[in-house]
């Protein structure tokens, strides 16, 4: 049973981040602004995992960005989805020593922000929750039957937003810093050797991953995620936004991993 | 505008993730040595078993390394140092060589292929990786790795063919020099022969840094499915080179009571490989766990034939293959 617990818990909060982002409808006139978000970004990523080895891995690539964005009567909500593939490689990689991890990473993110009591005029901000799922799948082939390594969390935590309007050039636009850290994590690391029993004719790959699954808080699982934007607001009612981010993590179970993105990304947010 | 730029060291504060992670850890010869039996320490599963101890071990081979020794110099002392533990799973790989314990080199090889071809299988079939033809009706299927894999409609194929063939008494399943690969496909010839679920190993793996830190016995079952078995007797030709995957399947073969195993000793290889990755791009496998049969036996130096077999060289020398003239002979009985 307790390995299912973990996929319901991403797909309930998934449901929920769809719905109260896209159907949760305004019966109000109140001031309201939906937009659909689509766009791709160019990460660098990096992890250091000693369940692979005790080096740096890193590589650059595309990520495409989904999404969905709202403002209601000043709180905003943003579901944000980035899968990337990527094959990171470590300085020393050669023909001969190929020290290559392909990586498949999933990050979604859903934020749910509130206006706070205004600090300044010039600064809009906004504190709220985040609810986070960060997986991502290492197969290292070098390790022989230990190359399936993984890294998992589901997380809540807190969220805030500091943003201000600008003039670029002769436009309206919005500068925007956004920070976020998951506080409590529903947490999953390879078991001890990156073990997977396939020495069993009834192995569950599934069961294995989620084995070691368990409920952990910053001392285990600390992620801090920023993002510097800038959202252009375009005549036809629409905006797009270029936006820096960065995101880490750290995960320690029977050893540590060290993660780290830097992308920069460009979105466009169709308003409907 | 200036104010602005109050974002931009917030920002590049908060991006050095590199201030509060690791750095690479060093590479040089002793550092990579170290850790190399370090790794194995407290990751290798049969020091108590093989009685080797792997401290001693440190401190004869220790000595040998020093900053500034090349990387074939630190391999050549390395490898002798791994070779202490007697594992065909265990192997260094540099990028300029991949170390192997020949672990069958002190036995007789109790196989000829070029026999077989030349006097058993004469208009043989090839279906996926699996070699089959029918002598003296008895089928017969020269499976070589089991690293190749094959579907379970291709093995339909080939037990189909038994089954339709009129009088057909039983089947031979060569599987000597084969050197392993992966348990699934062993699996999928072990659900041909189960008539009901049925046990066939138990294993414990390595679950912390200590000698004896090992999961609880795990139980592996077989279950039946419902495709073409094997008709009649089936006997399993074996010998010193059957390793690994091989070796797992021949101690999954015992428990089924129509099989008979002939032939030699396994070559061994009772542990789940697993490997870790060192700095300089270096890369060790090494034994993670330990299989034991229904029975308790430790099939890590091998698994023993129910009829021991050998190549009689005056038979080879005349073109006939002494193992399976006396599996054919056993099961026609």
């Amino acid at each position: 049973m307790k390995k299912h617990i973990c996929p319901l818990l991403v797909i309930v909060v998934l449901v929920f981040s769809a719905y109260s982002t896209l159907w949760a409808q305004d019966t109000s006139a109140s001031f309201r602004q939906r937009y659909f978000l689509f766009g791709a970004g160019i990460t660098g990523q990096s992890f250091y995992d000693e369940a692979i080895s005790g080096t740096w891995y890193s590589n650059t690539g595309m990520a495409p960005l989904l999404g969905h964005f709202k403002i209601k009567n000043g709180h905003l909500s943003q579901l944000l989805i980035e899968p990337s593939f990527l094959s990171l490689r470590t300085k020393e990689s050669d023909k001969l020593i190929p020290m290559r991890v392909s990586t498949v990473r999933v990050v979604t993110d859903y934020h749910l922000l509130y206006d706070i009591k205004k600090w300044s005029k010039k600064y809009d901000v906004k504190l709220g929750g985040l609810a986070s799922l960060v997986a991502e799948y290492k197969e290292a082939p070098q390790l022989d039957n230990s190359a399936i390594v993984y890294d998992y969390a589901l997380s809540l935590g807190v969220s805030g937003r500091a943003a201000r309007n600008v003039r670029v050039l002769k436009h309206a636009a919005e500068l925007s810093l956004q920070l976020s850290m998951p506080l409590i994590a529903h947490m999953t690391r390879p078991m001890y050797l990156n073990r997977i029993e396939f020495l069993d004719p009834e192995n569950d790959l599934l069961g294995d991953i989620f084995g070691n699954a368990d409920i952990v808080t910053l001392n285990r699982y600390f992620r801090i995620n920023s993002q510097l934007a800038l959202r252009y607001h375009l005549s036809t009612g629409n905006d797009v936004r270029l936006a820096y981010h960065w995101d880490f993590y750290r995960m320690k179970d029977i050893n540590r991993v060290f993660a780290a993105e830097h992308m920069v990304s460009f979105i466009f947010m169709f308003r409907y | 505008m200036k104010k602005l730029l109050y974002f931009v060291p917030v920002l590049f504060i908060l991006s050095c993730e590199k201030i509060v992670s690791p750095s690479t850890k060093p590479s040089d010869p002793i550092a990579v040595f170290d850790e190399l039996w370090k790794t194995l320490d407290e990751g290798y599963s049969y020091f108590d078993y093989k009685g080797v101890n792997w401290d001693s071990v440190y401190t004869v081979y220790r000595p040998n390394v020093h900053a500034g020794m090349t990387d074939r110099a630190l391999y050549d002392v390395c490898v002798p140092m791994l070779n202490t533990l007697r594992d065909g799973h265990i192997n260094l790989r540099t990028g300029f060589a991949r170390s192997y314990y020949n672990y069958y080199a002190d036995y007789p090889p109790n196989f000829n292929r070029e026999i077989l071809e030349r006097n058993y299988w004469r208009g043989f079939e090839i279906t996926g990786p699996l070699i089959h033809t029918i002598i003296d009706s008895v089928g017969y299927i020269y499976y070589r790795s089991f690293a190749s894999v094959f579907s379970d409609e291709q093995l339909d194929v080939v037990l189909q063919r038994f089954n339709d063939y009129p009088g057909i008494r039983g089947v031979v399943i060569d599987v000597r020099n084969n050197e392993g690969g992966n348990p699934a496909n062993a699996f999928r010839i072990l659900r041909r022969l189960a008539t009901e679920r049925t046990l066939i190993y138990t294993t414990k793996f390595k679950d912390g840094p200590g000698h004896n830190e090992f999961t609880e016995l795990q139980q592996s079952y077989v279950d039946p499915n419902d495709r073409v078995g094997f008709p009649g007797k089936v006997c399993v030709l074996t010998n010193r080179t059957c390793y690994s995957a091989c070796n797992f399947f021949i101690a999954s073969a015992k428990a089924f009571s129509q099989v008979t195993v002939i032939g030699d000793t396994t070559g061994g290889g009772g542990g789940q490989p697993v490997g870790h990755e060192f700095p300089n791009g270096w890369a060790v496998n090494f034994s993670g766990s330990i299989t034991y049969m229904p029975d308790g036996f430790n099939i890590e130096h091998g698994v023993p034939p129910h009829k021991t077999v050998a190549l009689n060289p005056i038979d080879e020398a005349n073109g006939i293959d002494t193992i399976l003239e006396y599996a054919i002979a056993f099961i026609r009985q």
